[in-house]
């Protein structure tokens, strides 16, 4: 243990020795102070909080990122190109210990700066939004939408599978679908469309939808029904519907009368008394707009139950904590990277490797045929098979990075959603423990075979 | 530290070859103009950012513009909407000759964002946006380009100056508070904004300028920023300029300022305008499109050119129908409504277009907005004007008018068109008559005067009661109520009669 913290402490010493350290501080901090002035909101207070969240410290944390990830492929294989890493082995150091001491130098570096970020940023936040420069309606509303950690919860799904494998076979009986369509692109096309057709609301009928609290709300912070709607005609004025809070058979529900315009977001509040006993929440939409116009939800995305979970700043941290997860196993990458190849071939594949894990929910849609590839039933059998590849390919692709990929917290932070300990845990065992620490044993085991002692 | 003598020798090297690369730009600029190496001319007078990111770029900037826009267009569908004016920003300047790209993003924010809100307040501040994009950014990159000029001039025409958004009257009513703290009247009074001094050192020879300014610093505004103060702060600044003999000018020099820096408004430009299109009231929109259009044309070829022509032309007749300024400013009223005073400029407009492209194109319009024009003079007793609008309609177009005197073409003008008016329409007949009920009240015509007075309320109600079962319709196209035109109407009387018995009679009846 000693070594590994002595080689950490090494690297840490030489980098703030090369002055790597104190000027790339210096950049991020006249990014923190600099962006704020020149970045534009939408002219209101919220706007303008929601974007230097946003802008100051994601762009710090892609600094940092590429910073990083330079940093640990130099880290190693910088060592062996200058034969410094000569000296190192010929000491009773075995190469886990090198990379592991090198991976925690680099880790602790990052903790310090995105500390320093973090806090600036949080310090830039609260100068702009200080009570005096605030009205009292920009205020209530920065603390009901920002300043607060809120966990969203989506309706219980409706398991619609039995019913479009019965439309499926009744077609298929019917002679309607040709036998050599794809079985599995059908039933999700059928199950697509009964999903949106439940989540259809018809002039003058209801839908309703429950959701399952994880655990009831108090009274001072009420439930908050965030949504939003389509329409089925043109034109984007008001409609109106009423909101039916509580099961149909409670002695209690709670009706609120709404007008509002389609693809905007709508907030109603939710009183707690409205829970039933078993934790549940049953909403119904009633579509009362005196013109004839179907509502259209889109129950994952646009029916949002926002539910409080706490304060902002206990958010605010465990979003740090997940860049600096990200940081660790951006290290990781690099240095395993730096093991294998030269610093600039290290850096391409590292670069590739954080590219693919950004995109990691695009190849997800695209293993998962929500991406056309070209292989419509008329094409041609080559372009149908060179397609399946392709998929099965991005399947595998899907299988590595999927586990790792996540939204920004930075963008859950900026709209006050809830980051929960749960999150942060997941992130790290996955990406700090599994992830990074098979990416360790492949460095290790290129590295302890790695002749580093070759004539140039 | 450098501690060699080499060290010194290639800084002094750096320096002296970026500014001799320094001296080549100027002449490479001109080479690329000359031999005609680029589509566009190359982007000069642009801030540094600008410059450094369309260069250091190069042709990634297309790239780069491109995955902000997709950010933008993902942010936009999920309804977060906080970041799409730095985004557009950015997509814009990081092509800034790019006009399409201008032209999107503006209309973008002034037309697809802005309805997403339900507040006027809010939709307000979407269509500003818009606005300045165009205006701030894409016309300062590419001044020589008529389609953004268009695109300009028809978020003024089109956007504010109709009624096809239900905050239509929130956009008008707050572009009209911005113009009014630059003008006293209708708009600028030129020859006064000649002998303003134009910039700063000019400013400071004023006797007792010095003593003004530091006053101003004083008390914690810098003059030179030519923002107005907060709403809560505005007064006391307009106090301190009140207590001093220099404070005139310095409100007037902060005044040209932002007409031609933050509004890009040139007042020689403002006055062309003027000379075409009529005294038009720069507080409400219809000026500011015909001015851009205006300003669009000498850059203006082929359709483009036809298509500005046709704003200035339509802004005319919009500004005919509803520009003139009225705000009550007790009563929080804010009525624009006709200015019969263009009704020359805007029949030598049409009589311009009838001879320039084919008459029958123009024809129904022309006999259009004539029978709208005889009926808003006519009730504005404007006998003069009537007689030559209906003098026009007898030579020109005789079938319309097929024998009948003006009174009787009037009056069934009166009865017969009520339902096919436009609430502007509308709004200029209820206020004609009430307008002659006024008049002829002042002149001691009672009968005369209650006809008039009947015909405004049974036109009022004729044109309401449709609407009074459609609360969204009322908002966007009723009327204002009917006592409110009248005060209106009351002010215009009060301009025309002098006497002091007419005056009495008037008082009397109210």
């Amino acid at each position: 243990m000693n070594t590994i913290l002595a080689i950490a402490m090494v690297s840490i010493r030489s980098a703030i020795r090369s002055k790597v350290v104190i000027v790339l501080l210096i950049f991020l901090l006249t990014v923190l102070i600099g962006l704020p002035l020149t970045v534009r909101g939408d002219g209101t207070a919220a706007g303008h909080v929601r974007l230097l969240l946003r802008y100051t410290l994601g762009l710090a944390a892609l600094i940092l990122s590429l910073a990083t990830v330079w940093a640990s492929c130099a880290a190693i294989s910088g060592d062996i190109r200058d034969r410094h890493i000569q000296l190192m082995l010929s000491k009773p150091v075995h190469a886990f210990q090198l990379w592991i001491g090198k991976w925690i130098g680099l880790l602790c570096m990052n903790a310090v700066l995105l500390t320093v970020c973090a806090i600036t940023a949080y310090g830039a936040m609260r100068w702009s939004t200080q009570p005096n420069r605030l009205s009292a309606e920009q205020r209530a509303e920065l603390h009901e939408e920002i300043l607060i950690a809120q966990r969203r919860l989506t309706p219980r799904p409706a398991n619609l599978q039995p019913e479009a494998r019965r439309l499926f076979e009744a077609a298929r009986a019917r002679g309607e679908i040709p036998g050599d369509y794809p079985v599995r692109e059908v039933l999700d096309l059928i199950e697509r469309s009964l999903e949106a057709e439940a989540n259809a609301v018809a002039p003058e009928e209801f839908t309703r939808w429950t959701y399952d609290l994880p655990r009831r709300p108090t009274e001072e912070r009420p439930l908050v029904l965030r949504y939003r709607f389509m329409v089925s005609t043109l034109d984007l004025e008001a409609v109106e519907g009423v909101w039916t809070i509580g099961a149909p058979n409670a002695a209690r529900r709670h009706r609120v009368e709404v007008s509002g315009a389609p693809r905007a977001w709508h907030t109603v509040q939710i009183p707690a008394e409205y829970v039933a006993d078993d934790g549940s929440l049953t909403i119904e939409y009633a579509n009362v707009h005196p013109r004839p116009t179907t509502v259209l939800f889109d129950a994952r995305e646009d029916l949002r139950l926002m539910l409080y979970e706490g304060g902002f700043l206990l958010n605010y941290l465990r979003a740090n904590l997940l860049i600096l997860i990200h940081l660790g196993f951006l290290g990781a990458i690099g240095l395993t990277a730096g093991s294998y190849f030269s610093i600039p071939v290290a850096a391409m594949v590292s670069f590739y490797a954080l590219l693919l894990v950004n995109v990691g929910r695009f190849v997800g849609r695209l293993a998962a045929r929500e991406v056309s590839m070209g292989d419509t039933p008329d094409a041609g059998w080559l372009t149908r098979m060179m397609a399946e590849a392709t998929r099965q390919i991005y399947g595998i692709l899907d299988l590595i990075v999927g586990p790792i990929s996540a939204q920004n917290p930075l963008d859950f932070v900026a709209v006050g959603e809830w980051i929960g300990w749960s999150d942060v845990a997941y992130m790290g065992g996955t990406k700090l423990l599994l992830y990074s620490g098979v990416l360790l044993s492949l460095g290790i085991w290129h590295l302890s075979r790695k002749e580093v002692a070759l004539p140039s | 530290m450098m501690r060699r003598p080499s060290s010194w020798i290639l800084s002094v090297l750096i320096i002296a070859l970026v500014w001799a690369a320094g001296t080549r730009h100027a002449p490479l600029l001109e080479a690329r103009r000359t031999y005609e190496l680029t589509h566009a001319e190359p982007l000069e007078n642009a801030p540094p950012l600008i410059v450094f990111s369309t260069i250091a770029f190069g042709g990634f900037s297309g790239i780069l513009a491109d995955l902000l826009w997709i950010r933008a267009a993902r942010l936009q569908m999920e309804g977060q909407f906080f970041e799409l004016v730095q985004l557009a920003e950015w997509i814009t300047r990081l092509q800034p000759r790019f006009p399409e790209g201008w032209v999107y993003h503006a209309w973008n924010l002034a037309y697809n964002v802005s309805v997403m809100f339900q507040q006027p307040e809010d939709r307000w501040r979407w269509v500003r946006h818009g606005i300045e994009l165009l205006r701030d950014g894409g016309l300062r990159y590419n001044p020589a380009n008529p389609t953004l000029h268009r695109e300009l001039g028809w978020l003024f025409q089109h956007k504010m100056g109709q009624t096809l958004d239900q905050a239509h009257m929130h956009y008008k009513y707050a572009w009209a508070m911005e113009m009014r703290r630059l003008f006293d009247g209708r708009g600028p009074d030129y020859a006064g904004l000649a002998r303003v001094p134009a910039d700063r050192a000019t400013l400071r020879g004023v006797t007792g300028m010095d003593a003004l300014l530091s006053e101003v610093r004083q008390a914690g505004f810098d003059p030179f920023s030519y923002e107005w103060p907060e709403p809560g702060k505005l007064s006391e600044f307009m106090d301190i300029l009140d207590g001093h003999a220099a404070g005139a000018v310095l409100l007037k020099h902060i005044q040209l300022r932002m007409l031609i820096d933050r509004y890009r408004l040139i007042p020689s430009r403002m006055q062309e305008v003027e000379a075409e299109i009529g005294p038009v009231d720069w507080r409400l929109p219809q000026a500011h499109a015909a001015y851009w259009a205006w300003s669009g044309m000498r850059y203006a070829t082929g359709f483009e050119r036809l298509q500005l022509d046709r704003m200035v032309f339509q802004s005319m007749a919009d500004a005919f129908r509803t520009g003139r300024f009225h705000y009550n400013e007790e009563e929080g009223a804010f009525i624009p409504g006709p200015n019969p005073d263009l009704l020359p400029y805007v029949m030598r407009a049409y009589e311009t277009a009838i001879a320039e492209h084919d008459p029958e194109l123009i024809r129904v319009p022309y006999i259009n907005f004539l029978n709208h024009a005889l009926s808003i003079v006519y009730t504005y007793n404007r006998l003069a004007d009537a007689r030559t609008v209906f003098g026009t309609l007898e030579e020109k177009f005789p079938e319309t008018v097929a024998g009948r005197t003006m009174e009787q073409y009037v009056i069934e003008l009166f009865t017969d068109r009520h339902e096919d008016l436009s609430d502007l329409e509308a709004h200029a007949f209820v206020e004609g008559a009430l307008y002659q009920s006024l008049f002829w009240t002042a002149l001691g015509d009672l009968e005369r005067a209650a006809g008039y007075d009947r015909l405004a309320r049974r036109t009022w109600y004729a044109f309401m009661e449709p609407r009074l079962h459609d609360p969204e319709w009322r908002e966007r196209t009723g009327l204002p109520p009917i006592d409110e035109i009248k005060r209106q109407a009351m002010e215009q009387v009060l301009q025309t009669i002098t006497s002091r018995a007419a005056r009495e009679r008037l008082q009397t009846a109210r």
